[in-house]
């Protein structure tokens, strides 16, 4: 008798995963809380995160999104300033130091800086500096912007149920002076790199356990009931500042944030861990999901990714989005009909005595 | 001066109030041709002419254009394009280059921007583009946006510089109609544009047969709503009556001349 006799397959190689096809290799995530349908989830951090924004819309998910779209913006100018990307106009968080930084401002306990990037006689938000693809037309309009994605966020932590946060990066790049850290190294996008004040940092194990850490509690303090998911992204280094290889530097970047991830989620009964890094990255599945470059992950993988996480949590999501479509176009239905009645009454009213 | 007024729904309210002013205006004459909803998306330019691209749709415009379904810019002096897009309230706090995307997509993207294109092309007489009306709001809804609102003046005046390089000329709600920067006042929707339709009034009578049937038959009879349920009532803010239709009407002659 010893205590692995008492395991299930799941534990094992072989059968978990050995003598498996890559795309039957299940089981994988048990959540420690359920995430239902009608909860509210807000999604942030690198750029895979927004996958999971839209896999929850697309299957019938309760996606909170604080910065709606304005009304009148068509779907492809919406998606070209970067609505319904993230929660809300964050843009990508790569960094727990970031997310620590955001979460200060929505709750108030500092003010953001108030440096501004300006380029070709436009003004850049060195916090999001993608966000609008041209810039802002003036400082005020910048800051008016960024305060409404500021209360945006807030709501995302006081109105949410879930909050999902995608570790992407461990470089990183901060205001010396200032003290607080640009998601983008200035004079990338705009702005202009100053060695003496934009100082490189590649942040170790204790300093990004640390600053989420703090991140969470402080969101925590203003919503009891808020539960985090974490996931690492596949995504590997554009490029590095470590000195080392890229792919070296990928791998300790992702290793640590594996990691701290896991710790956390281990320690706290309101933290999950989601292995999406797993499920891209890790070599029984040979690196099919990326795409030519070895970096962008393919739409398949993604698909997979998220029906692990489906899966994981026990729910038909085709019985779920059968029930959604149905509900929805029966609503269409009753609205077209009920707008058919009012809009012809409206012709025949001004129109019938013509008949 | 020869009119042809082409619209949504929102033509009727103008049609009433046309009916109570016309006679002010005798050396105006007016030709409407409508379509509720978004139908009017299926025209096209034939032959210098707008035509409906299918038979739902002409039947739909000669019913209420005296049998007329094709629009010969040649017949008109002017012509009118009523509803089809819509002016949004949009926060002030958004940049001013998503403020002008808004604008830039109620006209390209729209019922109403894409049948003003299409009748420029075919025609250099002038062309007037009217939205669909503000909704109707309590003063609750109002008190509590209206400082988050861009004005509607900023609003009109981006879309018509995107309709100005389309020789393009948008016009804008009367004042005297507007409760808000966002919002028409409520008596213009009260009381919109009532049921008298005696098609209507025939599926209401074809439905009472039916219940005699499966009265007959033992089945509960179907509920059948009176006219004067059917007629839009406190809930309907979209559309508006007639006095709204005849301030918009007499805004319009006043830009034209």
């Amino acid at each position: 008798m010893n205590p692995y006799q008492n395991l299930d397959q799941r534990a094992f190689w072989a059968p978990a995963v050995g003598k498996r096809d890559m795309l039957e290799i299940s089981e994988l995530w048990s959540p420690k809380f359920p995430i239902k349908p009608s909860s509210k989830v807000a999604t942030f951090g690198s750029c895979f995160a927004q996958h999971f924004s839209k896999a929850l819309t697309k299957n019938g998910f309760r996606w909170n999104n604080t910065e709606p779209t304005p009304d009148g913006l068509s779907d492809e100018n919406a998606l070209l300033y970067n609505y319904g990307v993230f929660t809300c106009r964050t843009g990508n968080i790569y960094t727990t130091s970031l997310l620590l930084q955001w979460t200060k401002w929505a709750l108030g306990k500092e003010k953001p800086p108030a440096e501004y990037w300006e380029k070709d006689g436009r003004i850049y938000d060195p916090f999001r500096p993608r966000v609008e693809p041209n810039g802002f037309a003036s400082v005020e309009e910048m800051i008016a912007s960024r305060d409404m994605c500021i209360e945006a966020f807030k709501a995302a932590i006081v109105d949410s149920k879930i909050f999902v946060f995608t570790l992407g990066l461990t470089e990183s790049w901060i205001n010396k002076s200032g003290g607080y850290e640009y998601p983008m190294c200035p004079g990338t996008v705009a702005g202009d790199f100053d060695e003496k004040e934009h100082i490189f940092v590649n942040q170790d194990y204790k300093l990004i356990h640390k600053n989420l850490t703090d991140a969470l509690k402080l969101m925590k303090e203003a919503n009891r009931a808020l539960r985090f998911l974490l996931t690492v992204s596949p995504v590997p280094l554009t490029a590095t500042m470590s000195g080392n290889h890229v792919l070296v530097a990928t791998m300790q970047s992702k290793s640590i944030l594996r990691a701290v991830a896991g710790d956390i989620a281990t320690n706290r009964r309101n933290v999950d861990y989601f292995p999406s890094y797993e499920i891209i990255s890790s070599f029984p599945f040979r690196g099919e999901f990326f795409a030519q470059n070895l970096r962008s992950v393919e739409q398949r993988g993604v698909d997979h990714v998220m029906a692990n996480f489906f899966a994981g949590l026990g729910i038909d999501v085709e019985k779920i989005k059968a029930d959604k479509a149905e509900r929805t176009q029966r609503a269409a239905k009753r609205k077209e009909e009920a707008n058919e009645l009012v809009c012809e009454e409206e012709l025949l009213a001004a129109f019938g005595d013509k008949k | 001066m020869k009119i042809a007024a082409i619209g949504n729904s929102h033509i009727g309210a103008l049609k009433l109030g046309w009916d109570s002013i016309s006679k002010k205006h005798k050396n105006v004459e007016i030709t409407f041709f409508a379509a509720a909803r978004e139908a009017l998306r299926d025209m096209e330019l034939k032959d210098g002419k707008l035509v409906p691209t299918n038979d739902v749709l002409a039947r739909r415009l000669e019913q209420f254009s005296n049998g007329v379904s094709e629009i010969d810019p040649e017949q008109y002096d002017a012509f009118f394009i009523v509803g089809g897009w819509k002016i949004f309230p949009v926060d002030k706090r958004t940049s001013s280059a998503v403020q002008s995307t808004i604008a830039s997509d109620s006209f390209e993207n729209t019922v109403g921007g894409n049948l003003a294109k299409l009748l420029r092309s075919a025609t250099d007489k002038p062309i007037y583009l009217g939205h669909n009306p503000l909704r109707a709001q309590t003063k609750a809804f109002v008190k509590e946006f209206k400082s988050m609102s861009l004005s509607y003046a900023q609003r009109i005046e981006a879309v018509q510089k995107i309709a100005q390089e389309h020789s393009v000329t948008v016009v804008a709600q009367p004042d005297k109609t507007r409760s808000s920067e966002f919002s028409t006042v409520e008596k213009y929707a009260k009381s919109s544009a009532r049921l008298r339709s005696t098609q209507l009034n025939d599926a209401i009578e074809e439905k009472k047969k039916r219940n005699e049937k499966r009265i007959a038959m033992g089945k509960k009879p179907l509920k059948i709503a009176s006219p004067k349920n059917l007629s839009h009532g406190k809930n309907e803010k979209s559309h508006m009556n007639g006095d709204y239709g005849a301030l918009y009407m007499s805004a319009l002659l006043s830009t034209m001349k």
